[in-house]
């Protein structure tokens, strides 16, 4: 069986969903670091190495201190080199 | 580094099995005025004696001039519960230890900031944090309680610390001196520690109190540390999910009360 080949951004929330535990239809573009349920401290350093694991990146603790919402996360990933298709 | 002593007297003479009060002079000194501590006895007053245990409150605060006076039981201690509600008390928090033996360093996130232990040039910036991150604890939660005087008292606190000659202290440092992003003050002794006050900065984007706790706790099981202890307010939620998720286990409640003097004029 062929492996699902998901785009960036659908790796991007993949990551949210299994680390914050959101539902999987929430509107991302709200998704923020201590407004949305599920996102605190702990939950923040369990989404960290998800995201660093989805992509094979690791971030610099300016990424992980920054890194407050979801937009946020894409702009950060973006700098890896990562390429979001609109 | 001031030494402070206090002496227990009991709150009534002629009912000394209701506790035993003293003034907190290292409260006293940062505050600016006396506090006090109720220890309560080996048997609760009797429903009928609560207003000769309220006059007893009355008489040792008047006498020492103490403006509240707080009390720490056992939340299995109900009786006392109802009786000091009754005199006046008002629940201010719920403290809980917390303990864990050796970490397992497999369950533990890999450090990504880095602690040191606190040079001198830190000692600004984490007086700043200390003066602003706390947000529990008894006086933070007593609503007649200013919150300037609350927050000054863990600047005290982390400046005791920091100046203290006890070579079993440590206060370590998350991040760089150029990025300070919290403090951490533990007491380690026989591989034993006492994790005392912990804050990351709360002006960051994002807390990192679970990167600033596991990698303090990484570092003093390093230097010999096989047993983490520490208290914890029942409220404070965030901290509380932080322990549990490296695994604490918690024990002993005890109720934190507040009575506050009839005219005390620093209160608000």
């Amino acid at each position: 069986m062929g492996e699902r080949r998901l785009t960036p951004e659908q790796k991007l929330k993949d990551a949210f969903i299994q680390a914050l535990g959101l539902p999987g239809d929430i509107d991302f573009s709200a998704v923020q670091y201590g407004v949305t349920d599920g996102w605190d401290s702990v939950a923040h350093m369990q989404l960290v190495p998800a995201i660093e694991n989805s992509f094979d990146i690791m971030l610099n603790s300016d990424q992980v201190i920054s890194m407050s919402s979801f937009e946020k996360a894409k702009e950060i990933v973006r700098a890896h080199g990562v390429v979001f298709t609109a | 580094m001031s030494v402070f002593q206090t002496s227990y007297s009991p709150l009534s003479a002629s009912n000394p099995q209701w506790g035993a009060a003293a003034c907190l002079p290292w409260d006293e000194a940062i505050f600016g005025f006396p506090v006090a501590e109720l220890r309560v006895g080996s048997q609760t007053p009797a429903r009928g004696d609560v207003s000769d245990f309220r006059a007893a409150l009355e008489q040792f605060a008047a006498r020492a001039r103490a403006e509240l006076i707080s009390v720490r039981f056992s939340a299995h201690q109900l009786a006392w519960v109802e009786l000091l509600c009754q005199a006046g008390f008002i629940p201010v928090d719920l403290s809980i230890e917390a303990s864990h033996g050796p970490l397992r360093l497999e369950a533990m996130p890999k450090p990504r900031f880095g602690v040191r232990l606190a040079a001198p040039d830190d000692f600004p910036d984490l007086l700043r944090i200390a003066g602003c991150a706390f947000h529990f604890g008894r006086y933070h939660a007593d609503p007649r309680f200013p919150r300037e005087l609350a927050d000054r008292r863990y600047v005290h606190w982390l400046r005791n610390a920091l100046e203290s000659a006890d070579s079993n202290e440590y206060i370590f440092v998350l991040g760089s001196a150029a990025q300070r992003l919290g403090f951490f003050h533990a007491v380690l002794r026989e591989g034993g520690v006492d994790l005392r006050l912990a804050a990351a900065d709360p002006g960051l984007p994002v807390g990192l109190g679970p990167a600033l706790y596991s990698e303090t706790l990484l570092a003093l099981q390093q230097m010999g540390a096989r047993r983490f202890v520490t208290k914890v307010s029942a409220a404070n939620m965030g901290v509380v999910n932080l322990y549990a998720s490296i695994g604490f286990r918690f024990s002993n409640p005890a109720h934190i009360f507040h009575w506050h003097a009839p005219g005390a004029n620093h209160l608000l």
